[in-house]
């Protein structure tokens, strides 16, 4: 196994990647000359407008699309490489937004099941990885459940879990938190965040909610299919005038600050959290 | 009162035969020109009660009235409705399927009275509207664009008609920042002007901003219907539905939590800035 990775190693590594779509003979360019790095168990969460880019570039990881221009390595597989593709879609999974599209059977832990089987895996072993999946996302004691029958932060859960089944070290959520109640996203965001740590899984995170993004260890701005910004969330978001330029605002606290400020009152540093925030305003009063 | 539930209930047929009770005996009067937001857990009957109002489903039992006239009678002119009332889907990428974007928004037209540059003068003003360089997108097809960018056109084909109500499911889950404040702003104006508003949404931030009205479902029934300001000063009673008050709100509490009293009808932005400001600058005045 040439893909065994250590510690701080490089899982994605992308340099002068462009690709445009081609809808009935029409070329629209979606990303231009995008560098990039991730190492092994981070979480970085990438923001930006509708179309800037976000869903194309994740779906180049797990080559759903393929690689028209630049170079594109994941967890050591060349991504232009045919021969490896399905290896590669096994190391990198994919969640995506709509929590009712996801399923293809009526029954739980054979909806988890579903990958493991396209991948030939030993049939033998396959109920216990199923087990195990649902351990992992909390779900537990609903294997013979219907999905439809979840609220929709469960149903995230389980999309998860099917993806976990195949253990990939790699996983990309593309606006996974977008159709849930306030409960469900708050949910399935721990439940990332506890497997980033806990599994040490590479995380990468699509979302429109900028406060979901606070705790992840880098931000990738894209805007208009070229990356803006790529740094700690601290770096990114008291950069105002980068993220006006690529139209974003950041979170409440970090509005706030700037806002007191502008008022002649200065906190003692830049909060990103609502518990930070209250921590600053406590220290002044 | 143009859209009126009557002790409605709604239950679904499952594919093993069982019922799935999704809304119980629900009364909702909702008025011309009202911006109502609808909020509730995951599963909690939002989708379904909207689909009820604009006549997709039909009761098991109680009555739904458009302008005094009950939408489910064999006899009702369903015309009268698909003209006043417009929804758009959770889920907008199934509402598209015209080859073009162009065609797409213009589809609520087909049956309007209005010349061809009328109604591409209207197409124009919708994508506009929605934040779109009309000559970039109208030739493109509804299958090529990003999520969002689909939600954002079958928004643009809900506003082309001018319709008296507008129903939206979730419409902001997807958007980007900015063009959730644009559409934002966008049906608070046409809200000023007239048009009603009904908002299913998870965002409190955005209802509590916008709506003046909201209406709280759990569980397939009614819980709370008031005015934004009361139900959203209530914080304790929203967490124990599972819901939040938006950010501005929760922060407020928090404060308040740590001897900062913040008053509970700051629900903005702009109100707990101003509040957290005044408390501040009173601390520097006694400082000095
Ligand atoms: N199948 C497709 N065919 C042609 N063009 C496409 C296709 N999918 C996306 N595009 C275009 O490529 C660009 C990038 O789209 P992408 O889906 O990556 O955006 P995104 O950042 O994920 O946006 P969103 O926030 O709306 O999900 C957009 O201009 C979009 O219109
Ligand atoms: N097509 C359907 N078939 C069976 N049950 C459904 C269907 N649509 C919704 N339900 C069920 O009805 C209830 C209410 O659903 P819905 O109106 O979609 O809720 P919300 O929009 O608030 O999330 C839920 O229990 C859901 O599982
Ligand atoms: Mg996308
Ligand atoms: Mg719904």
């Amino acid at each position: 196994m040439n893909n065994t990775v250590h510690h701080n190693s490089t899982v994605i590594h992308g340099s002068d990647i462009s690709f445009s779509y081609d809808f009935d003979g029409q070329l629209s360019s979606a990303l231009t000359d995008i560098d990039i790095e991730i190492k092994k168990g981070e979480f970085v969460a990438i923001l930006g407008q509708n179309g800037s880019g976000k869903s194309t570039l994740a779906k180049h990881f797990n080559a759903l699309l393929p690689v028209q221009k630049g170079k594109l390595t994941v967890c050591g597989i060349d991504a232009k490489n045919q021969s490896e593709i399905w290896r590669l879609r096994r190391l990198c999974g994919m969640v995506f937004q709509n929590p009712d599209n996801q399923f293809v059977s009526s029954v739980i832990e054979e909806d988890v099941a579903f990958g493991l089987e396209n991948y030939e895996v030993d049939r033998e072993l396959i109920p216990d990885m199923v087990e195990n999946a649902l351990r992992l996302v909390g779900m537990s004691g609903y294997e013979k459940r219907s999905p439809h029958s979840l609220s929709g932060g469960q149903k995230q859960r389980v999309a998860l879990a099917g993806v976990l089944a195949l253990d990939p070290d790699i996983i990309v959520f593309d606006e996974v938190t977008a159709m849930l109640d306030p409960m469900g996203r708050k949910e399935i965001l721990e439940e990332i965040h506890r497997l980033n740590k806990e599994t040490g899984k590479t995380v990468v995170m699509i979302t429109h909610y900028v406060e979901e993004t606070v705790n992840a260890d880098k931000v990738l701005l894209l805007h208009n299919g070229r990356v803006a910004g790529f740094g700690t969330p601290r770096e990114i978001f008291t950069n105002t005038e980068l993220m006006q330029r690529v139209g974003l605002v950041s979170p409440v606290p970090v509005r706030l600050f700037n806002d007191l400020k502008a008022e002649g009152i200065c906190l003692k540093s830049c909060p990103l959290t609502n518990e930070e925030l209250v921590e600053e305003i406590c220290r002044l009063s | 009162m143009p859209i009126e539930l009557e002790s409605v209930s709604f239950a679904y047929k499952s594919a093993d035969g069982s019922e799935i009770q999704a809304l119980r005996d629900i009364s909702i009067k909702i008025g011309d020109g009202e911006f109502v937001g609808i909020m509730g857990h995951t599963g909690c009957g939002k989708t379904t009660l909207i689909q009820l109002m604009a006549g997709l489903l039909t009761p098991v039992s109680g009555s739904v009235l458009f302008d005094g006239l009950d939408i489910n009678m064999r006899d009702y002119d369903r015309a009268k409705l698909r003209e006043a009332v417009s929804l758009v889907f959770q889920f907008p990428e199934y509402q598209l399927f015209e080859s073009t974007v162009e065609r797409d928004v213009a589809f609520g037209l087909k049956h309007s009275r209005q010349s061809r540059d009328e109604i591409s003068e209207r197409v124009r003003w919708s994508l506009e509207i929605m934040g779109f360089d009309f000559d970039l997108i109208r030739k493109k097809s509804p299958l090529s664009l990003s999520g969002g960018e689909k939600r954002r056109v079958a928004i643009a084909g809900a506003l082309v008609t001018k319709p008296r109500y507008l129903i939206f499911d979730e419409p902001i889950a997807g958007l980007d920042q900015m063009s959730r404040n644009a559409f934002l702003e966008i049906i608070d104006e046409l809200n000023r002007e007239g048009t009603a508003v009904v908002m299913v949404s998870h965002n409190a931030d955005a209802i509590s901003e916008y709506c003046k009205r909201v209406i709280i479902f759990s569980d397939g029934e009614l819980v709370t219907d008031g005015a934004v300001k009361e139900v959203f000063s209530d914080i304790n009673k929203l967490e124990e539905l599972y819901l939040n008050a938006g950010t501005p709100r929760t922060i407020g509490h928090m404060l308040s939590g740590h001897g900062m009293e913040i008053s509970d009808k700051a629900t903005s932005y702009d109100e707990l800035l101003f509040a957290i400001k005044s408390k501040l600058q009173n601390v520097e005045r006694t400082l000095h």
